[in-house]
């Protein structure tokens, strides 16, 4: 299929002045993430390392873990969870 | 208390430390098998996420969906999940023949995971707010 060039100009043109527009646009966002959004990363990688570090071989603590996320998980359920009660029928 | 959502809840955290089990068994099974490679510690650390998991899923299914306790709970498995992601990634995997030993590393997954794990944390910690009252 043949393209007309009048369209391919205009495309062209269309092109030209959007990345003129965007272009600054993305600077700035680049420099933004650079400035403040990395920083933020690297100083949550810092804490996950040393969080992690502090994880014990010991597979005891786990399991206790675990067991007082049942115990949580218990109380939640026995404050918050009420079983639906079921309307009486009109005789 | 609801026995119904309870049973719920146990049932899946049984389900999650089988689930856990059997991976660390395969590769536990893997670091048996192939005396080449070396996969020090991932079958341990497997079993423990999914141990703590198992108890964070109780959390989240033994609460009506879309409450703040269901959120909750996945917001604590996101985080768990982000610090044994980051233990396990951390681990380091030793091929050797005679003579030569690799160590292979893949640390630099991590950052991609934590993008991925961050932007959930902070869909899950809204959701917290949005479940209040339910």
């Amino acid at each position: 299929m043949m393209m007309q060039t009048e369209n391919l100009e205009e495309v062209f043109r269309y092109l030209d002045s959007f990345f003129r527009e965007f272009i600054p646009f993305a600077k700035d966002f680049l420099d933004l993430l650079r400035r403040y959004v990395y920083p933020i990363l690297l100083w949550l990688v810092e804490i996950i390392k040393s969080v992690s570090s502090y994880l014990p071989d010991d597979n005891l603590i786990y399991y206790v873990v675990a067991g007082i996320a049942f115990a949580i998980g218990f109380i939640l359920n026995f404050l918050f969870e009420h079983p639906k009660k079921k309307e009486k029928s009109e005789s | 208390m609801n026995v119904k959502l309870i049973t719920k809840g146990i049932i899946k955290s049984v389900i999650t430390i089988i689930t856990a089990f059997g991976f660390s068994q395969i590769i536990h099974l893997i670091d048996i098998q192939i005396p080449l490679v070396s996969l020090g510690g991932y079958s341990d650390w497997v079993l423990r996420w999914g141990v703590v998991v198992a108890g964070l899923t109780f959390i989240k299914d033994s609460a009506t969906k879309d409450s703040w306790r269901f959120a909750l709970g996945d917001f604590m498995i996101s985080i768990a999940t982000l610090l044994f992601m980051f233990k396990l990634l951390s681990l380091e995997i030793t091929v050797s023949e005679a003579g030569l030993t690799v160590v292979v590393s893949i640390i630099g997954f991590f950052y991609l995971s934590l993008i991925a794990t961050l932007i959930s944390i902070v869909g899950k910690a809204i959701r917290i707010f949005e479940g209040i009252g339910k």
